[in-house]
């Protein structure tokens, strides 16, 4: 089934067409990301619904079949305008977190003021705005594969030209005022790609969950790195694959509930399974990533301790040949040494090997070093002998 | 007896209301005086529960939970399901709904915390995790429940034409216990909305607080979204009192103002919806007419404001 995806007729349209989408969507997500401005994702892709609701009415009056380009600039149109009004609220003086609440419950309200003009006058329109709110993955085509392939070129190699410019303008943007570059035109050619993709998006997800793809990628990525290539590229990958497994996930339970309840009617809609999928994958990378993982970082503390224990056991022994064991982790501890031959059990007493006084001398002369390199340097103490030396290396 | 608000306009709906009012209601209660009287009660609501949202910089977190309401009543949906009831319209009783709020604002609050403190995740893109994981979720359970991919048209832009007492009812006693909980922890509210550290020296708790104002939301979302719908619900919750924020400094009278702004613009909803219907026979969403006056509101009372706090 995991080939069946890309070659079957029916499916291989969502699954190919939701990955480019979704992959767009990371990469573009990355730089609110990094900016800590993730919300006005969601802000401006709930604006999009009164765009795209105004766009529908036009095409309505005026008689013309649904114009998909012409849905596209309203819903982008829409947006920008969110945008540009919640900087105005702000200059003034409304805080920030509330503007963005603001706008965005208004601008949807007005959204279903249009709509509800739409459902009385044009039933069949008014049955469309339900493929913008909630995403209708399922009914792609591949001509719709060949327009999402053009826009991820598109908006990825927009990126890469304006790349440099990009980065400064969100890392820092006093910086990138005195650098000369002109910050209001690049913010707007941001934001007009940013809608783009917002719009282009919505057919995938819907408006309502469009905001994930934006938020989760990133945030998952950024627990595998610290550089910004690698975290466009990171980011990217996880889209593709969260809208792969979210496809393959909706037909798997469609067909596994199928098989157990033959008569029940459920659905398993595609649009929230990739956010799910990309969930778990941010889940996993918050356990599980190398460095920053939690779960990992805990267990590598924990194994860090148990090491020091076991040198602190040892010189114990080196130091007092008559050492007894007190409680259960120094017998523990006892054990693992003889283990690794650096005691040996004689007479039913521990006793020293040579091995075993050769790395106690070994400890005691890295923390003999350690404690003279702490006067005259500020260093914070490490745990073990581990990482004394590779704060020594340092300084040889 | 009929309607004696069908063909009315704008001033004339003003002329039977107040009729209507001197003669207080001595027959039944129509169906605009309905809807004025729920949107009434969800701007107290609103009110009470505003500025301290805003104060508080919650207002992102009341967002996070109009989205997480759909988790709460996916899942009491769910415990309703195994307990028996197959019925969906039994499904959507006041102790569904109750349960629903609860459950999704303590899922959100912990939620949140959990990722902030263990995982150091940044504050907004926390909010973001938990919301979007939780509206899929809610959506998949709730679809799953009613059978329906595209459910969930009434959970957001909700439908004020089919209220009736029953949901007036509803609505008043959640707003009599939202005033209850706020006129009990009054105090609390005011310390450690403004001086968190000496709140927690005075014995006041903030997480607690915090808490009680993350289920005093939830309880407003969940009134609101059987009515108007979930982002109108939101709406009344920030728009008034940012409005209100702007005339005065004063807590108590941030309140009253939002309040007295909030019942003007819903009664000139309901009014202007009514005129719509009567002048073109178009019945424009009577949410969707509440939201224009409130953007309009918004922006003037930002052109020319008394105070301009609220900092950058």
């Amino acid at each position: 089934m995991w080939f069946q995806l890309f070659t079957d007729p029916i499916l291989r349209g969502p699954t190919i067409a939701t990955m480019l989408m979704c992959m767009t969507q990371a990469v573009v997500g990355v730089f609110l990301f990094i900016s800590k401005k993730s919300l006005i994702g969601e802000v401006a892709s709930h604006a999009t619904y009164p765009g795209v609701a105004s766009a529908l009415v036009v095409l309505s009056v005026c008689g013309l079949q649904v114009c998909v380009p012409f849905i596209f600039l309203g819903g982008m149109t829409s947006a920008l305008l969110g945008v540009l009004f919640i900087e105005f609220l702000e200059n003034r003086g409304v805080k920030k977190d509330s503007a963005l609440c603001a706008v965005l419950a208004l601008f949807f309200g007005l959204g279903t003021l249009v709509v509800s003009y739409l459902q009385q006058t044009n039933a069949l329109v008014f049955h469309h705005i339900t493929v913008y709110l909630y995403g209708q993955a399922a009914t792609m085509l591949d001509e719709h594969i060949y327009f999402y392939g053009a826009l991820s070129l598109g908006v990825l190699s927009i990126i890469t030209l304006f790349y440099r410019k990009l980065k400064i303008l969100f890392f820092d943007p006093l910086f990138a005022i005195t650098s000369g570059i002109h910050i209001r035109r690049e913010k707007i050619l941001f934001f007009m790609i940013f809608s783009l993709t917002i719009v282009c998006g919505l057919r995938c997800v819907g408006i309502i969950l469009i905001s994930g793809m934006l938020i989760l990628p990133p945030l998952a990525a950024r627990f595998f790195t610290h550089r910004l290539p690698s975290l466009l590229c990171i980011s990217g990958f996880i889209g593709l694959i969260s809208g792969y497994l979210g496809n393959f996930f909706s037909l798997y339970f469609h067909e596994v509930f199928h098989k157990i309840y033959p008569t029940a009617k459920v659905s398993f809609p595609t649009g929230p399974m990739i956010i799910l999928a990309a969930c778990f994958i941010g889940l996993l990378a918050f356990c599980f990533s190398p460095k920053q993982g939690k779960i990992l970082s805990l267990f590598f503390s924990w194994k860090t301790r148990c090491i020091f224990k076991l040198e602190t056991l040892l010189l114990c022994c080196d130091e007092n040949p008559l050492f007894k064991p007190t409680n259960l982790s120094e017998s523990m501890g006892i054990y693992f040494l003889q283990k690794k031959g650096f005691l040996k059990k004689s007479q039913g007493d521990v006793e020293i090997t040579d091995l075993g006084k050769a790395k106690a001398l070994e400890i005691k002369d890295l923390y003999q070093r350690w404690f003279h390199q702490l006067e005259s340097k500020n260093y914070r103490l490490p745990f073990g002998s581990k990482g004394i030396k590779s704060l020594l290396k340092e300084n040889l | 007896m009929i309607d004696p608000y069908i063909g009315k306009g704008f001033f004339g709906f003003f002329g039977v209301l107040i009729q209507r009012v001197f003669s207080l209601f001595h027959t039944t209660l129509y169906m605009d005086e309905l809807q004025i009287a729920v949107l009434i009660c969800l701007t107290l609501l609103g009110a009470i529960v505003g500025p301290f949202l805003i104060a508080r910089n919650m207002a992102m977190v009341a967002n996070a939970l109009s989205h997480t309401i759909l988790l709460g009543i996916g899942i009491a949906y769910l415990i309703f399901f195994i307990s028996g009831a197959t019925n969906i319209q039994e499904m959507m009783d006041i102790k569904v709904l109750f349960l629903a709020s609860i459950i999704s604002a303590f899922c959100t609050l912990i939620t949140q915390n959990f990722l902030k403190s263990f995982f150091k995740i940044q504050q907004d893109a926390g909010i973001g995790f938990v919301f979007t994981f939780f509206l899929a979720l809610g959506v998949i359970l709730v679809s799953f429940f009613s059978h329906n991919a595209h459910v969930g048209t009434e959970l957001i832009m909700g439908n004020i034409d089919a209220v009736d007492l029953n949901h007036l009812k509803t609505i008043f006693l959640i707003s009599l216990i939202n005033c209850f909980i706020f006129l009990i922890f009054r105090r609390g509210f005011l310390i450690s909305t403004f001086d968190r550290e000496s709140a927690f020296l005075s014995g006041f708790r903030p997480k607690f607080y915090d808490m009680l104002i993350v289920c005093m939301t939830a309880f407003t979302t969940i009134a609101s979204f059987r009515a108007v719908g979930i982002f109108t619900g939101l709406a009344f919750l920030i728009v008034p009192s940012l409005m209100a924020l702007k005339k005065s400094v004063s807590l108590n009278k941030v309140m009253v103002i939002a309040f007295l702004f909030g019942m003007m613009i819903s009664i000139g909803s309901v009014a202007l919806s009514r005129a719509f219907f009567s002048w073109f026979n178009i019945g424009l969403s009577t949410g969707g007419i509440l939201m224009v006056f409130m953007t309009l509101g918004l922006i003037l009372s930002v052109i020319k404001p008394q105070y301009k706090c609220g900092a950058k």
